[in-house]
């Protein structure tokens, strides 16, 4: 019985939903290790609608994608941004590691003319990611004319809703929900093409941690020779840029905390592109 | 400077006529005397300034033509557009001549050996005679084009050795000065030079002094930038009708050329081209072969022209051909060969994406990011052209969304409020700058978290009524 049900698994036909070795899918790391944990194959889905849903603005929608849009923005192709609903502000994203020379930013008056302008970039094949901010009342054709457009493009479309259109079904790759809580925030995984049901994480956003480089959180010191190695890895510095600062060397009393949780993220992400 | 004088000698005839047969003999007659002969002509005994009946007998199968300065002048200004793709200074120099300062293009062009054979080379596909000169004035450069000496002079003191060898004759000046001259015993510019100007002058005028000493350089000597238009605009009569595509190609040539030289100069390209060919005794024939996207290669233009001309029937031989270009697209210049095929085609994408959106939305509405110089938050990013210089200056302590206009906040007992009671956990900043374009600003920012979780930017006003106001979500 064992044996008849291993044969008939290995005919070519038979794809398993769990086995995304086949699917021939990409995956963008997310720069979050508990986060590509869970994902299949490690990353977000290229190619592909996401969703992200929350409820608010300000309870990190953005942050969770910056490790992300980081790295493709430096990839050669472009990030499109389709009618935020506020201004994207150039010195932050700048500080999160992304090339501002490869964000374009597209505002329409009428909602129509926002679709139309997600499918274009989507399709075109010159970007990496699309940001759009739907209507609410997007429908799900409209939606799986999106992912079809994602798919012809090669491009990563990221739909970010309302938390209160997790009911509505969708053709998206994968759909996310975003819920603060104090400290770190709550990831509720509503759908995820080649995952097997529900399943919730929870991440620290201002401390990225990527899964090919753990770096150590602890206080201890490490030696002084794994640090010259470390150091000697890391690629040159763009000029104007403060040189990398070791996390374990001893810090002055910083009134703003941001900037360590900032300039930590961009030292991880290099270390991270200097391996592969 | 160095200045590149051209002079197109045969001009007249080559304006109404290509070289469609060099055995056939033509000529361009004006006021019943030749003013311009073909090379066949020449050769059959011909020369200008033979009368009608003579130059008949001569030779008894010469087709003459009658001049057309207006036609002449349209050809001088189309070199002159199709020239700009050498240089940003090209002067009319009228009848017959282009002036070119192309000291700024010899590194472009791998010095002047190579961009005296890439001209050579675009002239004879044109199908123009030529003579060059090269000199530090553009009177010199004239000079030497009209002696008929390519021989470069790169300097002046180069120029002034070759004054032995210029005959007087080649100065525009009155034919009673120049016999004047003759009677003098002055042959050579050089013999010229060495009279004194002062005694000179009361016998011949200023003019022959003044024009040596604007050569030598020793007077100024502006010449007027040659402005192209925005549109092409072509014209040629064939000497003989065309029958076939392949005769019509041969002439539209010439027309595409000019336009790649003018679209090269302008870094431009086209989209639509109408080409009107006109027939004895019917309606012109009127296409309209269009392109993807912009182009402004020679050898592309005309496979298009000819693959639209091939389809199309013609109902009589064709004696004109007229090209239009009302539309000059602003093209990005060629990439270098050294660049993978594959970066190429992205860009083309990319500017293919960029095109459809600006012409559906409008330009304003499709832009790129930049950090801009300045502490006040709304002032510190601008929209740019999209892909366009940036300064990316970077400032962790900023939030990732920013609200334009900053959004007033409402307080209970002192505590600002936004979907509950904020906590404020970082702060105060204070920003405190542009008194001088009135706009300035006094503010303490702070980070608060709201009941909700999220994480919001917000300040209090300094100046009286100390409103809080929220400018921004950590996102």
């Amino acid at each position: 019985m064992n044996d008849a049900l291993n044969q008939l698994l290995q005919e070519p036909g038979i794809w398993r939903a769990a086995d995304n070795q086949h699917t021939g899918q990409r995956h963008i790391p997310s720069g979050f290790a508990e986060l590509d944990g869970v994902l299949p194959g490690g990353g977000w889905p290229d190619a592909a609608l996401t969703e992200l849903l929350h409820a608010h603005s300000g309870i990190g929608e953005l942050r969770l994608l910056m490790p992300a849009l980081a790295r493709l923005s430096r990839s050669g192709r472009w990030i499109a941004l389709v009618a935020p609903p506020h201004v994207p502000y150039a010195p932050a994203l700048a500080a999160q590691g992304v090339d501002l020379s490869r964000i374009l930013l597209v505002h329409s008056r009428e909602g129509r003319d926002n679709l139309w302008a997600v499918e274009q970039a989507l399709r075109s094949g010159t970007c990496a990611a699309v940001l759009a901010w739907p209507a609410a009342d997007i429908t799900g054709q409209q939606l799986r004319r999106l992912q079809l457009a994602a798919e012809a493009g090669q491009s990563w479309g990221i739909l970010l809703r309302h938390s209160a259109c997790a009911a509505q079904t969708s053709p998206a790759a994968l759909r996310l929900e975003l819920v603060s809580e104090l400290e770190t925030t709550r990831l509720k995984l509503i759908k995820c093409r080649g995952s097997l049901g529900r399943q919730e994480i929870m991440v620290n956003l201002d401390r990225p941690r990527t899964r090919a480089m753990p770096l150590p959180v602890s206080t201890l010191a490490p030696s002084p020779r794994a640090l010259a190695g470390q150091r000697r890895n890391w690629p040159r510095q763009r000029p104007g840029t403060r040189p990398a600062r070791p996390q374990q060397e001893p810090q002055p009393q910083l009134p703003l905390p941001l900037e360590t949780t900032g300039s930590d993220t961009r030292n991880r992400l290099r270390l991270v592109r200097q391996q592969q | 400077m160095l200045w590149f004088a051209l002079i197109f000698p045969r001009l007249p005839l080559e304006a109404q006529a290509l070289r469609p047969d060099p055995t056939l003999p033509m000529a361009v007659a004006e006021s019943g005397t030749l003013c311009c002969v073909s090379q066949a002509a020449a050769q059959g005994g011909v020369t200008p300034g033979l009368g009608l009946p003579a130059a008949q007998a001569l030779l008894p199968g010469l087709r003459l033509l009658e001049r057309n300065p207006v036609a002449e002048q349209q050809a001088l200004r189309r070199l002159a557009d199709w020239s700009l793709q050498y240089t940003s200074h090209a002067s009319l120099h009228p009848p017959d001549c282009l002036l070119l300062e192309i000291r700024g293009s010899l590194r472009l062009f791998g010095g002047l050996d190579a961009l005296l054979r890439h001209v050579r080379n675009e002239l004879d596909a044109l199908g123009y005679d030529w003579l060059a000169g090269t000199a530090p004035t553009p009177l010199a450069a004239w000079l030497l084009a009209r002696s008929g000496d390519p021989e470069p002079a790169l300097s002046q003191e180069e120029f002034r050795q070759r004054l032995t060898d210029l005959p007087v004759r080649l100065l525009p000046l009155h034919v009673s000065q120049q016999q004047a001259l003759e009677g003098l015993g002055i042959h050579t510019l050089q013999q010229l030079l060495a009279l004194p100007s002062r005694d000179l002058g009361p016998r011949l005028g200023r003019a022959p002094m003044q024009l040596l000493e604007r050569a030598l350089g020793q007077l100024p000597d502006p010449r007027p930038a040659h402005r192209p238009r925005k549109t092409y605009h072509g014209e040629l009569e064939l000497p003989a009708p065309a029958h076939t595509s392949e005769a019509i190609l041969f002439a539209l040539q010439r027309l595409i050329r000019e336009l790649a030289g003018l679209l090269r100069g302008l870094e431009a390209g086209v989209q639509r081209l109408e080409l009107l060919l006109a027939h004895r005794n019917h309606p012109p024939t009127r296409l309209q072969p269009g392109l993807m996207q912009p182009s402004r290669e020679a050898d592309h233009l005309l496979m298009i022209c000819r693959e639209r001309l091939e389809r199309q029937p013609l109902p009589a031989p064709v004696v004109r051909i007229t090209l239009h270009a009302g539309r000059l697209l602003p093209l990005a210049p060629e990439a270098l060969a050294l660049l993978d095929a594959r970066i190429e085609e992205q860009q083309q994408r990319w500017l293919r994406l960029t095109e459809r959106l600006e012409a559906r939305l409008g330009e304003q509405c499709v832009l790129g990011l930049d950090t801009h110089p300045d502490h006040r938050p709304e002032h510190a990013w601008r929209g740019i052209r999209p892909g366009g210089e940036s300064i990316q200056k970077a400032n962790p302590h900023r939030p990732l969304w920013l609200l334009a206009p900053p959004r007033p906040l409402h307080t209970e007992q002192g505590q600002p409020c936004w979907q509950g009671p904020l906590a404020l956990c970082q702060g105060p900043e204070r920003i405190e700058s542009g008194w001088w374009d009135g706009h300035d600003v006094s503010r303490d920012y702070y980070r608060a978290r709201s009941p909700c979780g999220a994480l919001l930017w917000i300040y209090r006003e300094r100046r009286s009524p100390q409103r809080w106001y929220l400018h921004g979500f950590f996102g």
